[in-house]
This record gives C-alpha cells, sequence and structure tokens, in this order.
C-alpha cells in the first residue's frame, strides 16, 4: 500500500515459509485520527488495549504546536503544562490543527473555505491548488503542510506506542472517514511514511467499528447467548469532521459490508454554525486575522464549544462571554434553537443514512442492531434522527462511541500480523466495499462509472467506450472518484492517453476501460483498443492509480478546456454488466 | 523463535525435519517467478491475459470450461492432501484456481434455477473465512495470490447466484448459450407496457401509489422468472432467453421505482 521502500519484508515473507505467530513486534497497531481527537491502541496478545498519554489521555487533542526552534504535538500535550491551558493555547494561532479536514484537499474545496475562520492561517486562491497554511511564531506565519503537521502528530504518537511496548513499532492500520478520496489516502500513507510507519490497511472507520461489533456477536454466540444467525448492524459515526454510516451483515465472525455512505459535516460544522448564531457579524468581525482577533475568536470558540458540550444534557445553556473592543456575547441557547441553526448538517446525516438502506437494499426493519459511535453521537438530535430512521427505539449497548474505532483497528492489525488467538476472539474478517464509484470521463464532462460504489473489494469490471469523431485516433482516459454525475463534480484520480486508435468512423472503434482493486485495495486501469485486434493495434496501458500529486482541481479543468472535446469517449451500450 | 532465526535453506531443512502435520509435510517448492497478489497486474500484453480479461469483463462472470467435470477436488499443492477444493480441508491452504469448477459446484448446489436460497449468504461467509486475502497475509506470496484469485471468484460467483437474472443468465452461458443483451425490443406489446410503465412511475405523485406498481412489476418479474425455470427446464432456450430478456426489462423498471422511492 505505501511506497515500496518502507516495507518491511520479514524473512518469512520472502522464503514463503507459513508463518508462525508473529512475535508482538511486527503486530500492527491501530490508530484513528481524529479531526479533533486521536487514540492509538495494540493487541497485548489477549485483547485490544487502548494506550495512554502521560496526562493518562486515551483521546489526545490532534494539533501540532509550532514555537521557536520546537515543535511538539497533542500526545504529549504540547507547550501546556496544564490541561485547561491547552485549548487556549491551541487557538493561539500557533497550533495547526482540523489536519483531517484539510489533507489532501484543494483550494477550491468548501471544506478549506470553511477552515479560514480558524485561527492559524490558511489562504486560498480558489483555483484547485493546494492552500496555503501557516502557524503565527513569534508574530510571523510559518508555513507548512497538512501532511508535514500529521506526520509531526503520528511520530510523537510512535514514541508513545514504543515508549509502552518497549519495542520499535512499524506497522499500522489507520481509520479513515468513508469520504476520504482515494488522493486523500495517498496523503495519509504519505504521512505515515514521513513518521517511519508502514500503512498495512486503511479502514473506513465504520467498517472498524463493524469488526469490533462482529467480535462481540461471536463471543456471544460462544457463550451460548447469540443465536448464531446473521445480523445487520446500522453503524453511524460522527466526529469533528467527518460523518459516516454503514450497514454490516454480521454472522460467524464475518462482516461484510453491504453499503458505505459519508459525507463532511461534523461537530466543527455544528461550532461553527453556532458561533455566526450567536454573533451575526461574526465574518466582518474577525476578517484578516490579528493577534486581537485571533484571540477574541478563540475565547468565542471556547465558550460555544463548552455550550453545545453542557446542552447535551441540559434544557437551555447560556453563552456569556467578553471579546474585547466592546463586543460581548449574551444569549441563551436551546435545543430547538441548537436544532434550527444546525438543520443543514441533520438533512445531510438523514441523506447518508437513507443511501445506505437504499443501497444496502433494506427496509429499516432489516436491522437489528443501530450503533452509534464517534463525539456528535451525544448530541440528542443526532441520537433520535438516526434511531427514528432505522425505527429503532434504543442504540447497540455494548459499545464505547470513542473507543469503537480504535479498537477496531487494533483488531484488524493484529488479524492482517497473521496473529492467532486460542480464545478465538480473532477469527474475524471484514469484507470491504468500494465507498465511492469509480470511472472515467465521457461525453463531454459526463461520468461514467465502471465500478459502481458498494461493490465488493477485491473487484473488477470493465466497460466498452468508442470514439466520438470520424477518424479519432486518440482519447483521454481521465480518471474519477465519487458521487457526482458530472466528471468536475468528483475527485480526480489521474488520466492518460490512448493512442494509435485505427482511423475509423466513430462510434465503430471498441476501446476497453478496466479497473481492478486488488486485496492491498490498490487501484489499477487498464486500457486500450479492443476492437479491431492485431498486430498494427498498440499495447494496451496499464496505470496505477491514483497519479496525480497536486493541483488536480487546476489540472482537471486544463484538461477538459484543452482535450475534452478533441479526444473525448462515448459509452458503447453494449454488453451490459448482468 | 528458532525458526526465524535460521537462514533460509536451513530454515526449510530444520521445518521438514521437526516435525508431522501437513505445515512441514511440503515438499521444497522451485522458486516461483513473482506473482503478483492481483490477477490483473499481469501484462495486459499477453493474448492469454487478454482472453481472461475480456472473459470476466464483458459478462461478469467468467466463462469456465466444462469439459472436465471434477468438482471433487484436486491433491493439495501444498501439503498433498487429496479432495482439496478450493482450500485444503487438511492444512487449509489456499488452492490455485481450477477453471473446471463452476458456481454452483463452489456453494455445493445442483446446477438449477430454482436454489431455494440455501443459506447462500452463510456459505459465502465461510468460504471467505477460508479463502480471504486479508486473512493469509503472512503466507507466501503464490498463496496470497491464490486467494487473491479465489476470493474473487467466490465473489463473482455469489453475487451471480444470488441474483435471479443473473443466475439465469450464467445457467445458459453454461450450456454455451450467449444472451444478446443489446438486442432491441421488437415485441410492440411489451414496448406499449414499458413505456407505461415508465409513465406511471414519472406521474406516481406518492410513496402509495410508487408502491402499488412496484409491486406490479414484482409479480410480472415472478411470472417470468418461473417461465424461464420451466423453458430451461425443457431446454428450450429460446423461451429461456426470451424470459431473462423481459426479467430485464421489469428490473429496469423496479429499479426505477426504487430511485423515485
Amino acid at each position: 500500500m505505501a511506497e515500496q521502500f518502507y516495507t518491511v519484508a520479514s524473512d518469512s515473507e520472502t522464503t514463503g515459509e507459513d508463518k508462525s505467530q508473529p512475535s508482538l513486534p511486527d503486530v500492527a497497531i491501530g490508530i484513528d485520527i481524529g479531526t479533533s481527537k486521536c487514540s492509538v491502541a495494540v493487541w497485548n496478545g489477549h485483547q485490544v488495549e487502548l494506550l495512554k498519554n502521560t496526562r493518562n489521555q486515551k483521546g489526545m487533542r490532534s494539533y501540532v504546536m509550532f514555537k521557536d526552534d520546537t515543535l511538539s504535538a497533542g500526545v504529549t500535550g504540547g507547550a501546556a503544562k496544564e490541561n485547561a491551558h491547552e485549548e487556549r493555547d491551541i487557538l493561539s494561532g500557533s497550533a495547526i490543527f482540523n489536519m483531517k479536514r484539510l489533507i489532501g484537499r484543494m483550494d477550491t474545496d468548501e471544506v478549506v473555505q470553511a477552515s479560514k475562520t480558524l485561527p492559524f492561517l490558511v489562504q486560498t486562491l480558489g483555483i484547485g491548488v493546494r492552500p496555503f497554511i501557516a502557524a503565527l511564531v513569534n508574530n510571523m506565519w510559518r508555513s507548512t503542510t497538512p501532511e508535514e503537521v500529521l506526520a509531526i502528530f503520528l511520530l510523537e504518537l510512535k514514541a508513545l506506542v514504543e515508549m509502552h511496548l518497549k519495542h520499535p513499532v512499524r506497522n499500522a492500520v489507520l481509520t479513515i472517514p468513508v469520504a476520504f478520496s482515494r488522493f486523500q489516502q495517498t496523503r495519509i500513507e504519505r504521512a505515515c511514511a514521513m513518521a517511519g510507519l508502514h500503512v498495512l490497511r486503511l479502514m473506513p472507520e465504520p467498517t472498524a467499528v463493524a469488526l469490533l461489533y462482529a467480535q462481540q456477536q461471536q463471543q456471544l454466540m460462544h457463550d451460548n447467548m447469540g443465536s448464531g444467525i446473521e445480523k445487520i448492524a446500522l453503524i453511524f459515526n460522527m466526529g469533528a469532521g467527518y460523518c459516516d454510516a454503514a450497514v454490516a451483515a454480521t454472522a460467524g465472525g464475518v462482516s461484510q459490508i453491504r453499503a458505505l455512505s459519508g459525507c463532511t459535516a461534523g461537530g466543527e460544522d455544528i461550532l461553527q454554525n453556532i458561533m455566526r448564531h450567536v454573533l451575526p457579524n461574526f465574518d466582518s468581525l474577525y476578517a484578516g486575522q490579528t493577534v486581537d482577533r485571533i484571540h477574541s475568536m478563540s475565547l468565542l470558540r471556547i465558550a460555544t464549544q463548552d455550550a453545545i458540550h453542557k446542552l447535551v444534557n441540559q434544557e437551555t445553556v447560556e453563552i456569556n462571554i467578553d471579546l474585547g473592543n466592546g463586543h460581548k456575547v449574551s444569549k441563551v441557547l436551546d435545543h430547538s434553537e441548537f436544532e434550527q441553526v444546525n438543520r443543514a448538517i441533520f438533512d445531510k446525516c438523514e441523506k447518508i443514512i437513507n443511501q445506505c438502506l437504499v443501497d444496502a437494499k433494506l427496509v429499516p426493519e432489516d436491522i437489528n442492531d443501530v450503533v452509534l459511535v464517534g463525539g456528535c453521537s451525544k448530541i440528542p438530535r443526532i441520537r433520535s434522527l438516526v434511531l427514528g430512521l432505522c425505527k429503532k427505539e434504543i442504540s447497540y449497548k455494548n459499545i464505547d462511541a470513542l473507543e469503537a474505532a480504535v479498537s477496531g483497528a487494533a483488531l484488524e492489525g493484529a488479524i492482517a500480523s497473521g496473529v492467532n488467538d486460542s480464545s478465538g476472539s480473532l477469527d474475524l474478517l471484514t469484507i470491504q466495499a468500494t465507498p465511492m464509484n469509480l470511472g472515467i470521463r465521457a461525453y463531454g464532462d459526463s461520468f461514467a462509472a465502471i465500478i459502481p460504489r458498494n461493490t465488493t473489494v477485491p473487484a473488477r469490471r470493465d466497460m466498452l467506450f468508442t470514439t466520438t469523431h470520424d477518424n479519432q485516433t486518440e482519447a483521454l482516459i481521465a480518471v474519477y472518484e465519487g458521487e457526482g454525475e458530472r466528471a468536475e463534480d468528483n475527485h480526480l484520480l489521474g488520466y492518460f492517453k490512448i493512442t494509435g486508435i485505427p482511423a475509423a468512423p466513430k462510434g465503430t472503434v471498441e476501446i476497453s476501460v478496466c479497473m481492478d482493486i486488488d486485496a492491498a485495495n490498490v487501484l489499477r486501469v487498464f486500457a486500450g483498443v479492443g476492437k479491431p485486434q492485431g498486430p498494427a493495434i498498440p499495447p494496451f496501458i496499464e496505470v496505477r492509480m491514483p497519479t496525480l500529486d497536486d493541483g488536480h482541481g487546476w489540472c482537471g479543468q486544463a484538461l477538459a478546456k484543452m482535450y475534452g472535446k478533441t479526444l473525448d469517449l462515448a459509452v458503447l451500450p453494449k454488453k451490459l454488466q448482468p | 523463535m528458532w525458526r526465524r532465526a535460521g537462514a533460509g535453506p536451513l530454515r526449510h531443512h530444520l521445518a521438514a525435519a521437526a516435525a508431522a502435520g501437513c505445515r512441514v509435510n511440503r515438499r521444497p517448492l522451485p522458486p516461483m517467478p513473482p506473482a503478483s497478489s492481483s490477477p490483473a497486474s499481469c501484462s495486459p500484453l499477453s493474448q492469454h491475459n487478454l482472453g481472461i480479461l475480456w472473459g470476466s469483463a464483458s459478462v461478469g462472470a467468467p466463462f469456465r470450461s466444462l469439459s472436465n467435470q471434477s468438482g471433487g477436488g484436486g491433491a493439495c499443492w501444498s501439503c498433498g492432501a487429496t479432495g482439496a477444493f478450493l482450500s485444503c480441508g487438511s492444512c487449509r491452504s489456499v488452492q490455485p484456481v481450477d477453471p473446471a469448477v463452476d458456481y454452483f459446484q463452489i456453494f455445493g448446489l445442483k446446477r438449477e434455477y430454482n436454489i431455494k436460497d440455501n443459506n447462500l449468504e452463510g456459505k459465502y461467509k465461510d468460504w471467505q473465512k477460508k479463502l480471504h486475502p486479508d486473512l493469509v497475509h503472512s503466507k507466501s506470496e503464490k498463496e496470497r495470490g491464490y486467494a487473491a484469485e479465489q476470493s474473487a471468484l467466490v465473489i463473482d460467483a455469489y453475487r451471480t447466484l444470488s441474483k435471479p437474472l443473473s443466475r439465469a443468465l450464467y445457467l445458459l452461458k453454461l450450456e454455451g448459450i450467449h444472451v444478446d443483451e443489446d438486442k432491441t425490443i421488437n415485441d410492440p406489446e411489451l414496448l406499449t407496457e414499458m413505456m407505461e410503465i415508465r409513465e406511471a412511475v414519472s406521474n406516481a405523485s406518492d410513496s402509495q401509489t410508487l408502491e402499488k406498481i412496484q409491486s406490479q412489476i414484482k409479480e410480472k418479474l415472478e411470472t417470468w422468472s418461473d417461465s424461464f425455470q420451466k423453458a430451461f427446464d425443457k431446454k428450450d432456450f429460446d423461451r429461456a432467453v426470451e424470459a431473462t430478456q423481459r426479467m430485464r426489462y421489469y428490473e429496469r423498471a423496479v429499479e426505477e421505482t426504487v430511485k423515485k422511492l
């Protein structure tokens, strides 16, 4: 999965000998990098164990603090000695956080645009290149990148694990949001490689939870309390940055992911909505980052965050804060107002759950358990919304909302490392599905999906295309991933040209495009002229995706402008999949 | 961890001498060329591979030759035990794909249309637990390659057999009959009916009406499914092909109602 030179081949892998129980240093650790908090867990030989930092935290704030010559991440607590000061330091402009929202995104992305109200610098040109981000050090903006920040954080996390385990660690299973594109996944892998970690798997968060659920169901069966028949779980996960849903069918320790869906809606959006609600001139007041404004905004952010947390258990909450410069906020917030302000977010949640059910071809009555995880799953409206859509009174009880994803990742780490457990608690398997459509651009700006979303992995599909002009000798294969009907609404993963197409009337040549996702989740695209055949036809082209490194928004537009018409393709409506 | 300490050949020797049990009974194998874990990663330049590519591609279910109806399983490449089918019963090694095995054999079913839901998903999961590439991560490159292929085959088999239409088409294919799915409708009656359904779906304003339309289409789907079975049993393949085409139209119509619901 990661670049070749980071792969560590143990001698048993190269000789093809059956491997006996791997020694514990070879067991991959599980990491949940959250937008707000991170956690790490390991299989300790008997069970999954979450590790704590020196301040006794299992969930460590995700940030990196930039000081004169030192960098420190939230694992050890950065510069702050006391927890109470930590939040204020994070919001001082000197720390970069929300890396997970920013990584692998272009400056035209709405998530990046929304990040401009964070205390550190997020500068955009709006042309589809990576945003410029910087932390405040000695009253100067010092530039960095989300990958770099994440790598620094992971390095500190790795050191923490090695201190606990007293041996070096190299393999890891990380959880990622369902909405992460393959390009974003490569950014995560890059950050891991920079931190000296080899990514064994990137698991969509709800599928990690599904694995934990499968283990518990298996355990119940062993204890003769479960029936052993198939159980269907809907897993809903909402953290600070993302919201995901999955439907998993579990039997005998095997969890088949029937459907996945996700979007970028989370606690950060709720927080920003409430801040704008209690301070209507928020945007004009905080336009342009000065030290004063950053300080004032951090006060508002802390107070609002606090209020949202309190509102989980209270009917109403009061926000009273002096923002300096004569600006004061004094406001009482109740649930109905809170729900009104965040209606768009709840609508998004509803949409992904409904989509998940439709894609899984299930009705609410088919669902046995509703598993609610992630920090935002504590919000009453989220709970009632998810349970309501699934027609359930209560959610599944035995899973900790904040520890589920990392525990699942650590389980997967142990399984993928080949650990056997005599008690059978690792006798598990998750069969993954693709979270998004994969396809190419055709008919100008349309998107032709070749591997539809929720296809079981490993997968291979192909589709036939044809030329759109007479005597067209070249065609552009632009590979996209996403849910949009227009190619431009999706993530561009890469592109290449098929050349030497024999001159023929339009619509007569068969161009075959095959997509293959192997067991390691690597995507390859094969394309070439399928008909006519013969020695005069150029060889097929195989490309491992994504090939793009950066600035892909820019790139997609340039491609469309330069070649959109001349090198276009049309779908050949023949031999559809049964 | 003495096994890990030795150099390659010594380890083979030690392992072979060490114990009974199939794991160590393995004959030393000649070094394999670096086979890729994915069947697709072979160079598409080779004609042979292209053949496979097309086969699995255009129809979703690779055509498998039926000349050798063994199905009982052969000798395990790893421990030599007989009766190894997909995975070895005694040493659990994943076996290479046998092109003579058809999807029905994988699920232990007779080759017939009406499979009466024999807990297909359960059997599918049982196989995946033995074959899935995630579970042979620490095995040899060669065996991981087998696992990737076998697992993909079982996924295809499950996908194909679990849905009536794809199961019907697969049965026809096993009989050597190719269904031209692109054939245009020339039955004016069907054409009118499809247009009427489409109109009714687009005019339906509430979910109740849509559900009613949907159940009507599903009934027709059921009828044609039955007539496929009868025709297929009588080896009246022309009628069987016609039935699959009808089934396809009604399935598309159901999809349209689902989209609107």
